[in-house]
């Protein structure tokens, strides 16, 4: 009867271990190619009373690469900047990874991104500039931060300041500042700006080479060639709205 | 991410200007020694308090050090602003703490200099055993100097953040500043920021007081900034 009595307690003991099965379950669902990476639900932002962002509803996935395009001031930046929570929706959710921004974490605990000029410090070189932001996570090597500066085709042992750079190289380590982490999610806003033929195609390999690695993409540009032969699939933003358009409409 | 971003402070302009003008400021007197003189006749103070009162007397503290140090403290928001550098932090509770203390050790840098200079100051008009007599006083000072200090960029910090620009939170925290020299004036007595940072002997009386107050102050406003700026939108960096 004893015996019997302590089968019956010590049964209940795994159930202890449930919320950790549950959240190692969680974690084992990220792997999954086809999971959604970022889940918009009726998203709306309104700013002094316009209309930013309305009803914005998106699922993507990881491994593909996501083109945005809509004419200036559709609202593509303010889109990438509720996805990165650096801004609050007025309505509606973003949720990324399974945790919903503002609420479970306030930014993507995975994220990459170039969203504004990215703004970094004139006096240091580009290598000291990208090791000062690495240092917030300190998940990557000296090593890693030099590979992701020769990825964009500059050198990481240039001793020349930030602010000598030209405008093309500006934007390359931009890049690289977006990429050197290895993030599973990739926010770029007019990643081929100001890139010579070179650069751009310097770009265009990055990011097919982020998608190869299971990264989700999300570009957005006016320059249509590039989410053509990129994305997989084609977002068009007009005032506030997206719409899912294919890739002949785009052509 | 602290040894980084000192290093890049070590290279800024604004860092280098700040020094460079506080560096002139102690050696004005060094050149025209009847202005501390003039403290010692009036006040009949003696050399080391009448140094350290022109040094932190009102009109220096509002319209020198207080704007140097809003300077001193431009790379804190050239550098936390950014996108980049903001979501490289994951949460905003981690962000702010970050912020905080770089606050609380740039307050601590700057202070600990200000006390170099005028240690430098006595050191050159011979007065250095006068120093020794008021160790107590200085440590007390040097104290609410550095509160003062704390609660200053505490302020700047938030409105930078809050307007996503550095001029409209100097505007703000200076205009603090001016607002309580002219009271101070008026009324001679200051009220909090200038009262911690020109800190007269008669102040450390209430010295415990002024500390607990102080301290409280800072983290409760800390937290409330911290509300605030987590509900804030962050648009384009101006």
């Amino acid at each position: 009867m004893r015996i019997k009595k302590l089968f019956y307690q010590l049964s209940f003991y795994p159930l202890l271990l449930l919320p950790f099965l549950l959240s190692m379950l969680r974690t084992v669902s990220l792997d999954d190619k086809n999971m959604a990476v970022v889940e918009i639900n009726h998203l709306y932002k309104n700013l002094k009373g316009r209309v930013i962002l309305s009803d914005i509803n998106l699922s993507l996935e990881k491994g593909n690469a996501y083109g945005f395009y809509g004419h200036n001031g559709s609202g593509k930046s303010m889109l990438f900047r509720a996805i990165a929570g650096l801004i609050h929706p007025t309505e509606g959710t973003v949720t990324v990874f399974n945790k919903k921004i503002g609420d479970e974490v306030s930014f993507p605990e995975s994220l990459g991104l170039i969203i504004e000029s990215v703004g970094f410090w004139p006096y240091y070189t580009g290598y000291e500039n990208l090791k000062t932001l690495a240092s917030i996570k300190n998940i990557i090597s000296d090593d890693d931060i030099k590979h992701a500066i020769e990825r964009v085709g500059l050198d990481p042992n240039d001793k020349r300041a930030y602010r000598k750079y030209s405008l093309g190289m500006k934007q390359r380590l931009g890049i690289a500042q977006a990429v050197m982490e290895k993030p599973n999610l990739i926010l770029l806003d007019e990643p081929t700006n100001a890139l010579d033929e070179n650069g751009v195609e310097q770009v265009r390999n990055i990011i097919r080479e982020e998608v190869n690695r299971g990264a989700a993409v999300l570009v957005a540009s006016h320059n249509k060639e590039d989410l053509n032969l990129l994305c997989s699939r084609f977002f068009k933003m007009n005032d506030g709205k997206l719409t899912e358009t294919t890739g002949e409409i785009l052509k | 991410m602290l040894k980084q971003y000192f290093s890049l402070k070590a290279k800024s302009k604004y860092f280098l200007f700040s020094i460079l003008v506080l560096a002139c400021y102690t050696l004005l007197a060094c050149f025209n020694q009847e202005i501390i003189y003039q403290q010692i006749s009036i006040y009949n103070h003696p050399f080391f308090l009448a140094n350290f009162d022109n040094f932190f007397s009102a009109a220096p503290v509002s319209f020198l050090l207080c704007p140097i140090f809003f300077i001193f403290r431009k790379d804190s928001y050239d550098f936390f602003g950014k996108p980049s550098v903001m979501i490289r932090f994951s949460n905003h509770t981690k962000w702010w703490q970050s912020c905080m203390l770089v606050i609380v050790i740039e307050s601590t840098m700057f202070v600990s200099y200000l006390y170099l200079l005028l240690l430098l100051r006595t050191l050159y008009f011979h007065k250095m055993s006068d120093t020794f007599k008021y160790i107590k006083i200085i440590a007390k000072c040097y104290t609410l100097q550095v509160l003062g200090f704390i609660s200053l960029a505490l302020i700047f910090c938030f409105f930078s953040f809050f307007f996503r620009s550095a001029l409209a939170g100097f505007a703000v925290a200076y205009s603090f500043v001016i607002i309580e020299f002219f009271l101070s004036n008026w009324y001679t007595f200051g009220i909090f920021i200038i009262y911690l940072i020109e800190v007269a002997v008669n102040t450390l009386d209430f010295y415990v007081p002024l500390l607990i107050t102080t301290i409280i102050l800072i983290l409760l406003f800390s937290l409330l900034f911290k509300t605030i700026l987590s509900n804030r939108d962050y648009l384009k960096q101006r």
